[in-house]
């Protein structure tokens, strides 16, 4: 076919409506619909995370460096690394989105991804300040939460293996007792490599003891005073699993 | 038609298009089919149905004119839409995927030096992409394509690939130096 006959099929087309021209209304809604969705993959990157952030402080798992290399081990293995891969996710997609649809591809991708991480975890801590977690975690426990309470009760229920929160009773030069929120009494065993990094402890001071537990004896790597305005727990919260498993101070 | 049009911009012309002249993109597809064949054949090598889908092209931009902004160039609006269809045709959808985690694009600045070397005369440049385009990687032949065969600006390849013109620069660049490597080696002295 010549260029003149495919000239004339091209405005044949046209003439009998084979090929339609979009209304602009189309292009405004496909806007508004991208627009959408880059508001929900962010809004999702946000929440998961907050949820990140309040998991950390809310499980007590945010004091672990200051027990040492031992608590950074453990900080380690107990981060909710699949969460923040899910996060890593939705930060590429909004990346990819937002270079592909605007006119974001102009700058480097690793500007634009950049400004995108540095807004959400500014947004996550932000809302990880709210109590939306705490409300979302209380109607988790209550079976009110359909579509998260799974993630709050899972990640709740993770208790770290040797992680204990009680009251100092007993105390020894080498040892004390540790009077659990369910009324369990642990021995704790202190060395020179247990780490205090708020200070001495007394009786009645409620801690939380990390460490290796055999049978009832557990040798404390680190012990941290949480009873006090000024320790390192934040916002007063219990550690998020000894609230599921109903235990306290 | 064309006379009486043929002094108006592709611009105006698009806008007349939007605001119902259906006929007048008549005069956009003459203007641009031999174009676009040509930049298809460069990229998919002659293939058969760069014709046809170049047809699919305009019967694409008449469908998708109302999206055009004519405030913009036409130009590069029109070679993204085949650029894509380019793509389809080849089979090489996954490279946009993959130019996403492309250093170059990732962060172009780290490339620049590269540029010492810069681009030493269009005819030279010229000269090898018609002769050994083929073996060179998509990626380079596409900025190379569009800015001296097709004589766009690095700001316009980075409008039809959408990728930074930092990147495009970068590309042109490296994409001439393994040409040069390329034709050397099929063409010993």
């Amino acid at each position: 076919m010549n260029e003149q006959q495919q000239d004339k099929e091209l405005l044949k087309k046209i003439h009998t409506g084979e090929a339609k021209m979009l209304p602009k209304s189309y292009f405004t809604l496909k806007t508004v619909l991208v627009a959408l969705s880059l508001l929900v993959v962010l809004v999702l990157a946000i929440f998961f995370c907050s949820f990140v952030i309040f998991y950390l402080r809310a499980s007590g798992y945010t004091v672990l460096p200051r027990f040492g290399f031992l608590g950074l081990r453990d900080l380690f293995l107990y981060f909710p690394w699949l969460i923040v891969a899910v996060v890593l996710l939705f930060l590429l997609s909004l990346a990819y989105i937002v270079s592909k649809q605007t006119a974001a591809y102009k700058t480097p991708v690793l500007y634009s991804a950049g400004v995108i991480l540095v807004l959400v975890v500014v947004a996550g801590f932000a809302v990880a300040n709210t109590p939306l977690h705490m409300g979302f975690l209380n109607s988790a426990k209550q079976g009110d939460l359909p579509v998260f309470g799974g993630l709050y009760m899972g990640y709740g229920m993770m208790q770290p293996h040797d992680m204990f929160i009680g009251v100092v009773k007993n105390l020894q030069q080498n040892s004390f007792e540790l009077q659990t929120g369910n009324s369990q009494t642990i021995f704790v065993n202190l060395d020179q490599n247990t780490h205090f990094p708020s200070g001495k402890i007394k009786i009645g001071d409620t801690v939380m003891v990390m460490g290796i537990l055999r049978g009832s004896t557990l040798a404390a790597y680190g012990v941290l005073t949480i009873n006090d305005e000024n320790s390192a727990y934040p916002q007063g919260m219990m550690p998020m699993h000894n609230q599921m498993m109903g235990g306290g101070r | 038609m064309e006379n009486e049009i043929s002094p108006l911009t592709d611009e105006v012309i698009a806008a007349k298009v939007q605001n119902g002249d259906v006929e007048t993109f008549a005069v956009l597809a003459g203007r641009y089919r031999q174009k676009l064949i040509r930049y298809g054949n460069k990229l998919v090598f002659n293939n058969s149905e760069v014709e046809d889908t170049v047809q699919e092209v305009l019967l694409k931009a008449f469908r998708y004119i109302q999206s055009f902004d004519a405030g913009q160039k036409f130009s590069p609006w029109i070679y993204r839409i085949a650029h894509n269809e380019f793509i389809n045709l080849g089979k090489k959808r996954s490279r946009e995927l993959l130019d996403f985690f492309d250093p170059e694009t990732f962060l172009p600045h780290l490339g620049l030096k590269d540029l010492a070397e810069n681009l030493s005369g269009n005819e030279w440049a010229r000269e090898m992409l018609n002769e050994c385009l083929d073996n060179l990687d998509i990626k380079y032949q596409e900025p190379l394509v569009l800015h001296y065969l097709e004589g766009f600006g690095y700001k316009e390849v980075g409008q039809i690939l959408k990728i930074p013109t930092g990147t495009v620069s970068i590309r042109i660049a490296r994409g001439l130096a393994k040409l040069k490597v390329i034709c050397k080696s099929s063409k010993p002295l």
